[in-house]
């Protein structure tokens, strides 16, 4: 057994000749990026700076650094593409919020990827992988949020297009994207999830309007309405009726692109919190202790089961409830964090003010985040139904 | 990436294992030594050395195994899944402690004969104010000419009704403690069981004027708790597979249950509520398990972070064993009382070992202490 990531002596040198040449590339091209650690507080400008960032990124092929050169990555190994996240995250404030959530491309290229035509993939994948578009997910409805399925948008077809009506909401991320990846009923006679099929559309479709919705926290959401909206038929990712099946290679996270999904922040955000009671001689007081002691247990046991996460996908093994668990285990964590967190610090914990607040105000940041984070991706209850599905299959008892 | 393979001779211990539990200790074994109120089976014990387990972590040299701590582990937590009840621990502790603290003729002395299960060894170290730090000990052993001579009564002692010797934690000075191997039958030695929870039995050792030779000193005068601590850090991590494999077995029996009981014309597994108390289960026996490993890899590199990590499995496992427990019987109802079914032999093992070396409040006054909070 082996805790620890280990390389090869020859990963070792690879992985270092090729972190030389990215501290260069970085000390010359990376200037500027970076985000504040709340992602509202964002500036255009500053989302300008990082997406011409992202795109000098990208013409390297360090956007979606593993995947094939054809398609607008650099093909490494991930051994080797490690390295660019190391750096951007010793380099670059905030790196997550670099690249906005929303805004990543990695469910629509998994999409693509799975089932998209070889033209489709030739045509959409190498903008996408190359960080030169944003492409948001509009998959929630007014009506269907935990059970998609039952989602209202009509995509009908009429000669070379599809005429689009719906709303999709809880959708988008910061300014605006440059193309949209959504599921629309293609066939309202078939079976639940085969009468869906899934679109990649241009961002200014006309018959479409945009809402704003003040989330808690993150980045700001949408509510786009289409009324008569018309895709071109070219549009359409595989063929009609495949629409759940992209969905969920999407969903698989399999297709790592981007910035954000490699990263973990909870690490520095715990050891970010342990060394402000330190230095601010809170943790004298024993029930700060246990209760920072108890949130490092929890936090140290979510990083447990993602190495073993990471060691089962390596080899390749069926993972019938572990991803859903960690992800479970994750949403969980962010509540529990904020909670250990006010505990610890009382109502300095919820400051804001910028002469006051502790960590510049990153801990009432991450308080309304972990609120917030209950829902992406699927609530709490939906992991956990995903989980139990995956314990009754594997059915070793 | 990480790779928590076991190794091939690992899947060999582990299988070889689970048969002997499930051989020589199925459940109804287990019931009838509860009902009976025996915790220690020579013949069991006997077998067990056959396969080489007590002197599993002794070295070759003195006719142990020489295994790894991995490989140890592996063997605890399929004990554990079967709840085969033995001095393992406690004897593997003190073999550890001798081997570590002793002299050349302390180890040839007794390390052959732990190792071949003639000698069982049984750590008395605490006392009526249960805890697991040197502050908690305050038995006394005075000098007198050459003998240290032990006076005090140690409390809530695993294993001491089947051991033949015990090592024995007391106090030297204010600030500083001695380990001294201490015969069970020696003048002045008294061993009386104490029930406790569910028909559970642990022992007061009561040491009245109890003469020492020189030679029965273990390790340095006044030095005896920096013999100790990574020794009890060992047995933690053990203990904590060993708690892993019971948390997993009761996942199974949990999940098997909900699976065949039908209600309301339908299995129980289909209620949400029912399911919520599975999924606790699991990620408890799964936190169990991963941090137990992990507290046995960074031991075995003798890593910086190996204190940090083996309290941080012990709060994980304690904490999730009894929780998981308690879930259990939310999901088993009645049957799960039944002491025929067996599930209550695990309930009972989530709350005697819940503070056995150290509570998860211990524990986590430790992290916070290596965190430097």
């Amino acid at each position: 057994m082996d805790f620890a990531t280990r390389y090869t002596p020859e990963q070792v040198r690879e992985r270092e000749a090729f972190r030389v040449e990215v501290r260069a590339w970085l000390g010359e091209h990376a200037d500027g990026a970076g985000a504040p650690v709340d992602p509202e507080l964002l500036s255009h400008e500053q989302f300008l700076r990082n997406r011409a960032f992202l795109r000098k990124l990208g013409e390297r092929g360090w956007y979606a650094p593993t995947w094939p050169r054809e398609y607008g990555g650099a093909g490494l190994t991930p051994a080797v593409a490690a390295v660019i996240r190391e750096e951007l995250e010793a380099l670059i404030p905030n790196v997550e919020n670099v690249h906005p959530p929303g805004d990543i491309g990695g469910p629509v290229a998994g999409a693509l990827q799975t089932i998209g035509s070889e033209e489709q993939q030739r045509r959409f994948l190498p903008p996408i992988l190359r960080g030169e578009v944003v492409t948001w997910e509009l998959h929630t409805e007014p009506e269907a949020g935990s059970d998609l399925p039952s989602l209202k948008s009509r995509a009908e077809r009429q000669g070379d297009e599809y005429i689009l009506n719906g709303t999709k909401t809880f959708v988008g991320g910061h300014f605006a994207c440059d193309s949209m990846f959504m599921l629309a009923i293609t066939d309202p006679q078939a079976p639940r999830r085969e009468n869906l099929s899934a679109f990649i559309t241009p961002a200014d479709l006309p018959g479409m309007t945009v809402t704003h919705l003040d989330m808690l926290a993150g980045s700001r959401k949408c509510t786009i309405i289409f009324e008569d909206a018309r895709v071109p038929a070219g549009c359409l990712i595989g063929k009609e009726g495949d629409g759940w099946l992209a969905f969920n290679s999407g969903m698989s996270g399999a297709f790592t692109v981007g910035i954000g999904p490699y990263l973990n922040r909870d690490e520095r955000v715990i050891e970010q919190v342990l060394e402000f009671c330190r230095s601010a001689s809170i943790s004298a007081d024993p029930d700060v202790q246990d209760a920072l002691a108890r949130i490092y247990v929890d936090f140290q046991v979510q990083r447990m089961l993602r190495l073993r996460n990471e060691w089962l996908a390596s080899t390749g093994a069926p993972m019938p409830y572990e991803g859903a668990q960690t992800y479970l285990g994750r949403k969980l964590f962010g509540l529990k964090l904020a909670e250990a967190i006010h505990h610890a610090l009382g109502p300095r914990a919820l400051l804001r003010d910028p002469n006051l607040a502790p960590l510049e105000g990153a801990l009432e940041y991450f308080h309304r985040y972990g609120i917030l984070m209950v829902h992406p991706g699927g609530t709490v209850e939906i992991q956990k139904l995903r989980m139990f599905r995956g314990m009754s299959a594997g059915g070793d008892a | 990436m990480p790779d928590f393979a076991l190794t091939s001779e690992q899947e060999l211990l582990r299988n070889a294992a689970r048969d002997f539990v499930q051989r020589e200790c199925p459940l109804s074994e287990l019931r009838r030594m509860d009902r009976e109120g025996i915790e220690f089976s020579r013949e069991l014990w006997d077998k067990m050395a056959a396969l080489g387990w007590p002197g599993i972590l002794v070295s070759k040299q003195y006719g142990g195994e020489g295994a790894s701590l991995t490989d140890a582990a592996v063997l605890f937590e399929e004990l554990g899944r079967g709840l085969l009840p033995s001095p393992l621990l406690s004897t593997i502790m003190c073999a550890l402690l001798i081997d570590r603290a002793g002299v050349d003729g302390q180890r040839a002395e007794l390390l052959p004969a732990i190792a071949r299960g003639e000698r069982v060894v049984a750590l008395a170290c605490t006392e009526d104010n249960y805890g697991w730090s040197a502050d908690h000990v305050h038995a006394t052993a005075t000098r007198r000419g050459d003998a240290y001579v032990i006076d005090g009564t140690k409390r809530f002692v695993a294993d001491a009704g089947s051991a033949d010797m015990l090592v024995v934690a007391a106090r030297t000075n204010e600030t500083g403690l001695t380990l001294l191997l201490v015969d069970k039958s020696a003048a002045g030695v008294e061993v009386r069981p104490v029930r406790a929870w569910a028909g559970e039995t642990l022992y007061d050792v009561s040491l009245r004027e109890v003469a020492n030779s020189p030679e029965n000193v273990l390790g340095e005068i006044d030095r005896g708790w920096d013999a100790l601590t990574p020794v009890l850090d060992i047995a933690t991590a053990l203990l904590c597979a060993y708690i892993a494999g019971a948390a997993r077995r009761v996942y199974e029996i949990s999940l098997g249950y909900a699976q065949r009981r039908e209600q309301f014309g339908q299995p129980i597994a289909r209620f949400q509520r029912v399911q919520d108390h599975l999924i606790d289960i699991l990620n408890h026996a799964d936190a169990a398990r991963w941090t137990a490993y992990h507290a046995i890899w960074q031991l075995e590199q003798d890593a910086p972070g190996a204190e940090e990590a083996v309290s941080v499995a012990k709060a994980a496992a304690s904490d999730g064993f009894y929780q998981l427990c308690d879930a259990a019987h939310h999901v088993h109802g009645g049957i799960g009382s039944e002491k025929g079914y067996g599930l209550y032999l695990y309930t009972k093992a989530s709350r005697s070992l819940y503070h056995y070396l150290g509570s998860p409040a211990h524990h986590r006054r430790r992290i916070a202490r290596l965190l430097r909070l």
